[in-house]
């Protein structure tokens, strides 16, 4: 560490215990004529120089403006899971799933109900052909 | 506060600085309409910050939003690190706030020169009782950190207005903590020398 690194600790501790409320005086141990005065430099500045807030309008226009966007933000989240019927989001997503399930229900329905149909028809073709060929064989020969 | 690290061995050696903020940022993470409390906290920091960089309260507004809108945004993004730096909530805000203030120095082709009394115009003193009192001397202390190159007064204003670590503004600032001690040495040095005259 430099001479002028060492220094610049020192200070820093100074300014370290005066930001925490210690009383700090110039001309602490150790401390010569120049570093005194800065340590004096530190306290009038931190004396002096103002703090700001700002206006109250602005602050609460901006904290406005925040609270929409968070509000988009929160918007854009993904639907929690599992899916609870206590939320809002939930209910639509349950609402889109049943009219989804009932739709498949029904297709499959029509499904099976083709799948019975197709089978039956073949046994009547099958025996209108039997019948037919078993008659007109009889008339022919 | 402090708080361990989850490494056994090295748990002793890994005691990082907790950071204040933590729950209040693990709460906006989830809900950002949580996020509130932040702003609330540290607007006036960030405005006072601002103000002393740009010289114009209706500057200082801009950077200001800009710098909550854009840590709203960027938030999920936000990782607290634990190994021994004080990479905390308010550094990565101080950070976004001197990244604003860069991009508007570059668009602006002079700075105001503003006198203390105009930046009161606006903008509300913590205590104004006490800025009364020490009007005199609070314009030569403006002027004195006005005068000072960038580095030195943005560590001046984020030490003594802020008050922040000198490991705080080294992170801010992308320098060492023995960098920020010896630019604050430098900076109050400067003053001191502007005050005598």
């Amino acid at each position: 560490m430099s001479a002028t690194d060492e220094t610049a600790f020192d200070l820093d501790i100074h300014i370290e215990r005066m930001l925490r409320g210690d009383d700090v005086r110039a001309g602490g141990e150790g401390q010569d004529g120049g570093e005194d005065s800065l340590v004096a430099t530190a306290r009038l500045l931190h004396a002096v120089l103002p703090r700001f807030h700002p206006r109250f309008g602005f602050e609460e226009a901006l904290a406005g403006k925040l609270g929409s966007r968070a509000h988009a933000l929160d918007d854009r989240q993904p639907i929690p899971f599992p899916v609870t019927a206590a939320s809002e989001r939930a209910d639509d997503v349950r609402r889109v799933w049943d009219r989804y399930r009932r739709e498949l229900v029904a297709g499959g329905a029509i499904a099976s109900g083709v799948s019975i149909v197709i089978p039956l028809a073949g046994a009547a073709i099958v025996r209108w052909r039997r019948s037919r060929s078993s008659g007109t064989s009889g008339g022919l020969f | 506060m402090f708080w361990k690290g989850r490494d056994g061995a090295d748990a002793a050696a890994a005691i990082v600085p907790f950071d204040t903020d933590r729950p209040a940022v693990e709460a906006a993470k989830r809900d950002p309409d949580a996020f509130e409390p932040l702003y609330r906290k540290y607007v006036a920091q960030i405005y006072s910050l601002a103000l002393y960089e740009t010289r114009d309260p209706h500057a200082a507004e801009d950077v200001t939003e800009q710098t909550f809108l854009r840590a709203l945004a960027s938030l999920s993004s936000f990782h607290e690190q634990g190994h021994g730096d004080e990479s905390t909530f308010r550094v990565w805000l101080f950070t976004i706030a001197r990244n604003v203030i860069s991009n508007l120095r570059r668009t602006q082709r002079r700075r105001p020169d503003a006198p203390l009394e105009s930046a009161l115009e606006l903008a509300a003193p913590d205590d104004p009782a006490a800025t009364a009192e020490n009007r005199v001397e609070a314009q030569r202390a403006w002027d004195a950190v006005m005068e000072l190159p960038d580095d030195r007064r943005q560590a001046l204003v984020l030490r003594f207005i802020d008050e922040l670590s000198a490991r705080e503004i080294g992170d801010i600032m992308g320098r060492s903590e023995g960098a920020v001690r010896v630019l604050i040495h430098r900076a109050l040095t400067s003053v001191r020398r502007s005050l005598a005259e």
